[in-house]
């Protein structure tokens, strides 16, 4: 399993450097903004969080996209299927790598919002409540924007694979936005996740290689 | 451990409504070198992929070492080794790569076998596959195939693009590879000529069927072509059955029969032909016959 890991962090590699990035680029605008004007709640209140969330939605979706996509072009699955592998292997790997790529994404950022909240918010429960119904929400957004990837990748053509993936997972910020980040949405995007895995694990496992 | 290492049950595949395989069955024994002969596009690869599980069967089931094709765990994959038509091999990968990669995913990795292999074909390590040659990668893909000390080996026409010179580097090593005790090999091969030389069982498949399923020498006792002469102009249809096919030309009849014996011979000196010979045939000629369109349908 490390070995199909690693083949598809290797192949993936592109997105890791993109994910270290914008990591990198969060990190770096937080520090600047609590050097240059302070921290605040009012200062924070105009970082551009929302297009922060879309650049990781695209990101995410695209890795699932480009997986499955590139299988289907390079014939990668039809190749390593002859060897000690089984399909349902390539694809525990596979999203495997996905899920590596988000949390090495998010957790460094979540880190930093943990340290800056720590010393901009007064310890009330309710922050802290709400700061984690946050990052659950953005992690299972980011988890479903990448089963989404997966599942439109491995479509016929190209344009739904190269699109459709990013245009599902950009209609979900909308209805975070709408019913913010309470269980409700917690349980729709867990419901999205796994319908979408599911049956990316049964197509992929199942069409003709 | 059953004797069989690839069985085949009544399979039926259909693609977009035409009927390419229509109840093929076939049992390729432990140790055997099994020939899969047809025409292009007549379902040679598409038995390959199903019995691999590549792809689904319309019908019937198939069997690797014991194991359901659409069934088959790791385990028994690692013990089969498989050349595909168009070696798709991963293309952006390096030679050198490529080559650790299928030794990590592998159940066991035979290094002198495949440093042997190198060292005939010079694989160059440095290279991506896709700047290799048809030639290249044809021999990058049967050395990784054989590295794995594979019990069967499917190949699908394993020898398209290689040279003359690697053709026959190739057929040595498979006859090497099926005088290690219990290796088994399935090939289809568009060059007869290979196939004569290794194969110890044919198959033939036209029309979606299996027409032949037998050794060569039983292909070549069982299929015969005679040239009868007569005096005078033929009798309009010779009372034989297993005609496969028949050419007339003034006084001359050529029969290809299957099953030909003195029975038949008997038949045909019942007519008083001037000249009756058997002429002999190769693996070529019995394969035209086999696979003509226009021949008529027995199961040899």
């Amino acid at each position: 399993m490390w070995t199909l890991i690693k083949r598809e962090i290797d192949d993936s590699r592109a997105f890791f450097i993109t994910g270290a990035a914008y990591t990198i680029s969060i990190i770096v605008f937080v520090i600047s903004n609590v050097y240059s004007g302070g921290l605040s709640s009012k200062s924070m209140s105009g970082w551009p969080i929302l297009p922060m969330l879309v650049w990781a939605m695209v990101l995410f979706s695209g890795m699932g996209a480009k997986q499955m996509y590139m299988d289907k072009t390079r014939r990668i699955s039809c190749f390593l299927s002859t060897l000690a592998v089984t399909r349902s292997a390539i694809f525990t790997a596979r999203v495997i790598t996905g899920v590596l790529l988000i949390v090495m994404t998010l957790l460094p950022v979540t880190a930093a919002w943990i340290i800056i909240l720590k010393v901009v918010m007064p310890p009330i429960p309710l922050y802290q409540a709400m700061f984690v119904a946050g990052v659950r929400t953005v992690l299972l957004l980011s988890l479903a924007s990448y089963s989404l990837g997966l599942l439109t990748g491995w479509a016929p053509g190209r344009v739904v694979p190269v699109l459709g993936g990013t245009t599902l997972a950009l209609i979900l910020i909308p209805l975070v936005i709408l019913k913010g980040s309470g269980m409700e949405t917690a349980v729709i995007l867990v419901l999205v996740t796994a319908v979408s895995l599911i049956r990316s694990r049964q197509h992929f496992i199942s069409t003709p290689l | 451990m059953s004797d069989i290492a690839i069985e085949v049950r009544d399979l039926v595949k259909y693609y977009g409504g035409r009927c390419v395989l229509d109840g093929v069955s076939l049992q390729v024994r432990r140790g055997c070198i099994y020939g899969l002969l047809g025409r292009n596009g007549i379902g040679k690869t598409t038995l390959i992929r199903i019995l691999l599980g590549q792809e689904p069967a319309s019908r019937g089931r198939t069997f690797v070492l014991g194991t359901e094709s659409m069934q088959l765990d790791a385990r028994t994959r690692g013990r089969i080794g498989y050349v595909a038509e168009g070696h798709h091999l991963l293309q952006h990968y390096r030679v050198g790569h490529l080559v650790r990669l299928c030794r990590r995913l592998s159940c066991q990795w035979n290094q002198p076998f495949f440093d042997k292999l190198n060292e005939t074909f010079r694989l160059p390590m440095e290279r991506r596959v896709r700047e290799l040659s048809t030639g290249m990668r044809a021999q990058l893909n049967l050395a990784l195939a054989m590295a794995i000390d594979p019990e069967v080996l499917i190949l699908d026409d394993p020898t398209l693009g290689l040279d003359t010179v690697a053709r026959w580097q190739f057929l040595a090593l498979a006859i090497d590879v099926i005088q290690r005790d219990g290796r088994t090999i399935l090939f289809s091969s568009h060059i007869l000529s290979d196939v004569e030389r290794i194969a110890d069982r044919i198959g033939i498949l036209a029309g979606g069927k299996l027409v032949v399923d037998c050794s060569l020498e039983e292909l070549k006792r069982r299929i015969c072509k005679v040239q009868i002469i007569f005096a005078e102009s033929p009798p309009d249809d010779l009372p034989l059955t297993g005609i496969i096919r028949q050419q007339r030309s003034g006084t001359e009849v050529i029969i290809t029969v299957a099953n030909w014996d003195a029975a038949k011979r008997a038949v045909v000196e019942a007519f008083r032909p001037q000249h009756v010979a058997e002429i002999p045939m190769t693996l070529e000629d019995l394969f035209i016959e086999c696979t003509n369109p226009v021949r008529m349908p027995t199961a040899v």
